[in-house]
């Protein structure tokens, strides 16, 4: 519970944090959109509320109402070469990201501001190629365990205890232990574009866990 | 930024000091690739091949568009013994052939708007042996179903390929089967050493390969002539590392069908088999005058035809099983070594898959559809080889079975009246080379002289075909036949005059007029005022001739 506190902390303290400066201005600084009508906290309310959250697992203090949809995973059925096993459905922060990013939700349906998409104020996820859709088929996939008995299976990852981010990857890339939508982006920081946390010269985001 | 400075060097190092990375291959088509064609600019590796989103086909991330379905395939077309269903490029092989047919630009990725430029301003794969362009059908066949019945149709195939050789989901061979984009390790992106061919034979189990001198044979290339292996990205030293590749090519192949490195069937062969690389040069036996010509034919050879063959040709795949030739050794009639494996018609007349004895492959073209016919005109004609050598004849030389004369008395030994001897002791290269019939300056593919034309002199070398076997000393010393001497050399007849050197047919000769091979040559011999020409036989070493030769009537007053 003291992270809990610690995000409320942050996300009353909203402007003067690090995150405020990094997110600005990069497409997931919503603060400035004509739909945009929260009072305050326009920069971070989009996604995150200090007060009366979701109950969303992995979701710090989540505001972003989620999607209902059905996804299709990337799974064995497509490519025999996968070893992992994804769950049914997306499941931790990948949630979060496509509670926007597979455009059944309006941008602007949060808490305080429950519009569905089809009501009249709604507000479509934009037509372009960061619309990821809820065919997961196409997409690097998430949401299964990534573990040592993965990295036997697979032959070519690297052991998670791997130094990866300042820490391991299993620290820093994984969230309970899973790959997520979050392993290779940072949804607040937008230095290396497409908010990757690394730079991928050299292919090196996806060289950081396959040995190819 | 200090700590991701590092970071990114920490993880840079160990990924390119890691020698098994596609970075330190010449799939790394990004700037840092240690090939002569990469891009200008682009700094990602994976980017050519795969993307993290919005893939197609879906897996494994394929970040290139699909090049399509108009290739001409391997299939049974190109190769009557090719038993697979074959299909257009699937999978993973249609993935390769986006880059590797040449027709879409090396830089055209889905998640790039702009197509990522090329130095030396490239955009396909150049014309080269890396790219295959989109006729297959020079290269090993790709996305067909191997399965436990494709195994056996085929009858040389395991029931399923061994590690690590793989197949798709679909249970389909593709280029991936063989291949390890990712890792470089053993030239080519093979997925391991095929030295000795040990990634071919994951999934080809011929017979008795493990023992074939193609397989076993540490002979080297001395250097000269034409260098063998040529077709061969990197040769290794000897014939039995190089195993399958000294006659195949997995790609481009020159020869489409069975995919042979030479589109002349008998150079895959002489290539080695020159001296260079073989001791023997058979090279040299091909062209003399007498030769089983296997330069005269061309695309004619099927390994899937019949035991015997409808067609009139000769290769060396005719009388050779590259797959199980060995140089062990034999005696007669048992086939040796270097025929080991391959078909040929019994003595009964009937088609067998395997050869037990030498003769047997012979009677592929020599029996029931005589190929050749017999050089010499005489009384009874018959060319059958087979019937000739019937074991049930009056006469015959002992081929199919032992002979039915013990009287021989000119024998050399170690040969007795219950030796067997080869169709090769009298047909075969003259001069210091293999044991086979391959080419000879004596007609007949004859071994050694033997002279049947006009009236030669007699010596040593004009009958030395028979002499070799049979003591001259012993012929001129009439110890059998009472006049031999006075013919051979008082009258410069050939042995040919009298004897037919294979045997005579039971169904066309008989005991008496047909013992002692004799059969007239009707050049020389001809009716006798009554019509007769024949041959009386009235015991050992009796007998006497009812004929006319040169103006002189034989009759039986002058028997011996
Ligand atoms: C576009 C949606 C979005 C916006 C806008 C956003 N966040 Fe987040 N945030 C997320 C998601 C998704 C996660 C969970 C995934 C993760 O940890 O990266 C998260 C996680 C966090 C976390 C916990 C994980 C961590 O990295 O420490 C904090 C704290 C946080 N956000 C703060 C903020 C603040 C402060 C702002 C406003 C300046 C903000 N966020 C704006 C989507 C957003
Ligand atoms: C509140 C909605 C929302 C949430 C939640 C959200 N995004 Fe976005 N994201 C957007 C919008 C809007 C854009 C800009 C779309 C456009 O213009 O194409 C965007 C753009 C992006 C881009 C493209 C950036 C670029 O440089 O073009 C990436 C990558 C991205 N988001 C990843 C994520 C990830 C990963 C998560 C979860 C960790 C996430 N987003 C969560 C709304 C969201
Ligand atoms: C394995 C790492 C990885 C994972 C997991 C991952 N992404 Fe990405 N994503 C990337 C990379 C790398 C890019 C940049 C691609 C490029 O530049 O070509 C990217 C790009 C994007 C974009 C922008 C696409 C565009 O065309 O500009 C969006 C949106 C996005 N990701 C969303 C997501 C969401 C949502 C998830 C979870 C469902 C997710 N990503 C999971 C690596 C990942
Ligand atoms: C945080 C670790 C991580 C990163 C970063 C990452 N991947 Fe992966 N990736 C995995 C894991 C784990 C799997 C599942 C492997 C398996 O099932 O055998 C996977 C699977 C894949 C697959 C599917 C393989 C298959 O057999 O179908 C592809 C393709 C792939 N990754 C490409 C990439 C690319 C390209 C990047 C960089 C943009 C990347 N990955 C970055 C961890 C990662």
């Amino acid at each position: 519970m003291k992270k809990i506190s610690f995000i409320t902390l942050m996300l009353l303290a909203v402007t003067s944090m690090s995150f405020a400066q990094t997110i600005t201005g990069t497409p997931h600084d919503m603060s400035a959109q004509a739909w945009n009508t929260m009072a305050s906290n326009k920069l971070c309310g989009v996604c995150h509320t200090p007060h009366n959250a979701m109950a969303v697992s992995q979701a710090p203090l989540w505001s972003h109402t989620t999607s209902s949809t059905v996804y299709t995973m990337y799974t064995s059925a497509q490519s025999s070469t996968f070893n992992a096993t994804p769950g049914a459905a997306p499941g931790g922060n990948s949630l979060l990201c496509l509670s926007c990013h597979d455009g059944t939700v309006a941008l602007n349906n949060h808490i305080g501001n429950t519009l569905p998409l089809g009501s009249t104020l709604g507000v479509a996820y934009p037509t372009t190629t960061t619309l990821v859709g809820a065919a997961l088929t196409n997409d690097h996939p998430i949401s299964f365990t990534y573990d040592a008995a993965l990295v036997t299976a697979d032959g070519a990852l690297r052991p998670i205890t791997t130094a990866a981010l300042g820490g391991t990857i299993a620290t820093k890339m994984l969230f309970g232990g899973k790959m997520e939508c979050a392993s290779c982006h940072n949804p607040h920081n937008n230095q290396y574009t497409s908010f990757q946390r690394m730079t991928n010269n050299a292919s090196q985001l996806c060289l950081t866990c396959h040995i190819k | 930024m200090k700590t991701y400075l590092w970071l990114v060097i920490i993880l840079f190092v160990p990924v390119m000091a890691n020698s098994q990375s596609v970075a330190n291959t010449v799939h790394n088509l990004s700037v840092s690739g240690p090939g002569t064609i990469k891009a200008t600019n682009e700094n990602e590796i994976c980017i050519f091949c795969h993307t993290s989103h919005n893939s197609n086909p879906q897996s494994p991330l394929w970040n290139r568009s699909d090049p399509g379905s108009y290739y001409t395939l391997y299939d049974n077309a190109v190769s009557s013994s090719f038993q697979a269903t074959a299909g257009q490029p699937d999978g993973s092989s249609a993935m390769c052939l986006s880059c590797h047919d040449g027709t879409i630009a090396l830089g055209k990725v889905l998640s790039r708007p702009e197509e990522i430029s090329f130095g030396g301003g490239i955009t396909t794969m150049p014309i080269n042996k890396h790219n295959l362009k989109t006729d297959l059908s020079d290269d090993h066949p790709i996305s067909f179903i191997y399965d436990p019945a494709l195994a056996g149709k085929d009858g040389q195939l395991r029931a399923m390929p061994a590690f690590p050789t793989k197949l798709d989901r679909n249970s389909k061979v593709q280029c991936t089967s063989c291949h390890n984009p990712h890792k470089n390790n053993f030239t080519n992106f093979l997925a391991s050493s095929n030295q000795s061919s040990a990634l071919c034979i994951t999934c080809h189990d011929r017979t008795n390969w493990q023992t074939s001198s193609h397989q076993t044979s540490t002979a080297t290339w001395n250097g000269t002539g034409k260098n063998p292996w040529l077709h061969i990205d990197e040769p290794y030293a000897n014939v039995s590392q190089n195993a399958c590749e000294n006659c195949h090519s997995t790609h481009n192949a020159k020869g489409k069908a069975r995919l042979m490195k030479s589109q002349q069937e008998e150079n895959n062969c002489l290539d080695c088999h020159n001296g260079n690389v073989a001791n023997t040069n058979l090279e040299a036996d091909f062209v003399k005058t007498y030769t089983h010509g296997v330069y005269n034919y061309n695309g004619l050879h099927d390994p899937n035809e019949a035991a015997i063959p409808s067609a009139k040709h000769v290769e060396c795949a005719d009388c050779h099983n590259s797959h199980s030739a060995n140089a062990t050794n034999a005696s007669a009639p048992y086939a040796n070594g270097f025929i080991s494996g391959v078909k040929g018609v019994d003595q009964n007349g009937i088609a067998i898959n395997k050869i037990q004895y030498e003769y047997e492959l012979c009677y592929r073209c020599h029996s029931v559809n005589a190929f050749t016919t017999s050089s010499t005109a005489r009384k009874i004609e018959q060319n059958n080889v087979r019937i000739e050598f019937n074991t049930s004849n009056p006469s015959f030389h002992p081929i199919a079975g032992v002979g039915n004369n013990n009287n021989v008395p000119s024998l050399i030994s170690p040969l007795t009246t219950s030796s067997m001897i080869y169709c090769t002791d009298c047909h075969a290269s003259n001069g210091t080379s293999a044991s086979g019939p391959h080419g000879s300056i004596y007609p007949q593919i004859l071994k050694y002289k033997y002279e049947t034309i006009g009236s030669p002199i007699e010596s040593y070398s004009s009958y030395e075909l028979c002499y070799s076997c049979h003591n001259r000393n012993s012929i001129l010393n009439n110890d059998s036949f009472k006049e031999h001497n006075k013919h051979i050399r008082g009258q410069n007849t050939s042995c040919n005059v009298c004897h037919d050197p294979h045997g005579i047919s039971n169904s066309q000769g008989n005991n008496i007029n047909n013992s002692n091979l004799i059969n007239f040559d009707t050049k020389i011999v001809s009716s006798d005022a009554t019509g007769n020409l024949k041959f009386v036989d009235t015991g050992n070493n009796n007998g006497y001739c009812l004929i006319k030769c040169h103006g002189k009537t034989h009759t039986q007053n002058m028997s011996y």
